[in-house]
């Protein structure tokens, strides 16, 4: 083998290896770039699940609360008042809260009420609040449509009216202190027309709100008056032709009032020789209701006032199916059943319905 | 006694009567008594007229709103029972226990003290 001829093998060798060092280096840098992509693809999907799972929504150390399978006042008022209760022990702790409503399969428009209620409550206070949806369709799908999430992600919210709608009806809430009496009546136009197709005067839905307004204007609040949001939700419903409405406080609760006022008034007088004889809230709810409570110095039947006022709403059949739950109390007024409650709830729910059987006037 | 003063709450106040006290929300009872009630009564009683008030045609009442009109004439502008009983007529087809529940809060309202 001649010199030169060792030498252009060499050569040839040598370009092979460097043609094939090129190419092997052109398929390295095409690979990490696979891997690359492929690495952040699996980044960003991870990231996607992560900002999804409930893990990434409890952070900040929110303390979980679970909601109960039945979210409804008055269809499961025990389980579903603890469950308030839950949410107000961190409220008034400044905890923030992840609530888990996996487990939900029904869920109430009174429900919706609350929660929303209660996540502006915390939103107000700056608390962190969070939640899932429930895994049920039914549930998961009323609780989407009802916006309630618009209000959890807005940044911003001191409104004083919330639309929440939902596919087969309209649940439309208002915050306020103060009592305010145009929105009763432009709240009952609405009803009146959905019933009967032009606005009535119901005067004892009416009186109905304007009392409740009153009420937590007046008591809801140990130390100011006008310290208290009350809520008021209505919801019409074409299946059984029908509006209801909820109104809820969160203040003291009607007998918390009347603990708590001045040891020489009549009606704290009053309550304390029941509590004596009865020794629970029912009877004294239901005899407050009734106009039995009466002023013992002067006489006094604590007749058409305030609460007791609503009563004779119901009995004169401005209202109907009215329902009050105030701390250890529920109540179906109309059945005239009254229950102790394990868990008592901080401040006042009330809920009525209006149809075409209750009285109204022309306008 | 042939000559008549006419209240229309609805007219000459608000179609959606309010809470008891002006600080507590708009078209109150308070505000009804300061500026259109006890003028009214106040120039029936000089005049031996009747005042008659129509309830009628308004959103409703709270019973604060109405107590704090009537017994607030009593309690806050000095006027006594049978003078306002005797110049007052109320009318309230839609609602007729309200005029009861005016007399009884009419009845239970006692001065307030002064000094």
């Amino acid at each position: 083998m001649s010199y030169r001829n060792s030498e252009s093998r060499v050569a040839g060798i040598k370009r092979r290896n460097q043609l094939h060092a090129r190419k092997s280096w052109r398929r390295n840098i095409v690979h990490k770039r696979k891997l690359r992509e492929k690495r952040r693809h699996k980044e960003k999907q991870s990231q996607e699940a992560k900002q999804h799972s409930d893990a990434y929504l409890r952070a900040d150390n929110a303390h979980s609360v679970t909601a109960p399978e039945i979210c409804s006042m008055l269809n499961n008022t025990e389980e579903f008042c603890q469950f308030i209760g839950n949410l107000h022990y961190f409220y008034i702790n400044n905890l923030p809260v992840f609530v888990n409503m996996k487990k939900v399969v029904e869920i109430d428009d009174d429900a919706i009420l609350v929660l929303l209620s209660i996540m502006i409550e915390f939103k107000q206070k700056y608390i962190k609040y969070n939640g899932n949806y429930p895994v049920n369709k039914t549930a998961k799908s009323k609780f989407e449509n009802s916006k309630f999430f618009h209000y959890l992600n807005s940044k911003h919210i001191v409104d004083e009216h919330y639309l929440l709608n939902s596919a087969d009806n309209q649940i439309v809430t208002h915050a306020n202190k103060d009592v305010n009496s145009d929105l009763a009546t432009e709240v009952l136009d609405d009803a009146t027309k959905f019933l009967w197709g032009t606005p009535r005067y119901s005067k004892g839905a009416y009186r109905t709100i304007i009392e409740l307004m009153q009420n937590t204007n007046n008591h809801a609040s140990l130390t100011n008056t006008g310290e208290r949001h009350w809520w008021l939700s209505i919801s019409k419903d074409s299946v059984t032709n029908s509006v209801s409405f909820a109104f809820i406080d969160y203040g003291i609760g009607i007998f918390q009032s009347l603990k708590h006022k001045k040891s020489t008034h009549w009606l704290k007088k009053q309550y304390e020789m029941l509590i004596s004889e009865f020794h629970n809230n029912c009877d004294i709810l239901r005899r407050m209701l009734s106009g039995e409570m009466t002023n013992t110095s002067t006489g006094e039947i604590y007749r058409g006032k305030g609460i007791p006022g609503i009563k004779e709403v119901l009995d004169r059949k401005g209202i109907s199916s009215l329902h009050i739950i105030t701390n250890d109390v529920y109540s179906d007024v109309g059945n005239d059943i009254y229950k102790k409650l394990q868990n008592k709830i901080n401040g006042t729910f009330v809920y009525w319905e209006l149809n075409k059987e209750n009285i109204y006037h022309d306008k | 006694m042939t000559n008549r003063l006419e209240i229309k709450v609805a007219s000459d106040f608000t179609l959606s009567p309010g809470p008891r006290y002006i600080s507590e929300g708009l078209h109150s009872g308070e505000a009804f008594r300061e500026e259109v009630l006890k003028h009214k009564i106040a120039l029936a009683i000089k005049n031996n007229w009747k005042l008659v008030i129509d309830l009628d045609n308004t959103s409703g009442y709270g019973t604060s709103f109405l107590e704090e009109a009537f017994g607030g004439l009593i309690r806050h502008n000095g006027f006594n029972i049978s003078d306002i009983l005797a110049h007052l007529e109320i009318i309230s087809v839609e609602e007729d226990y309200l005029v009861d529940d005016i007399k009884s809060y009419l009845e239970k309202a006692k001065p307030v003290k002064r000094g």
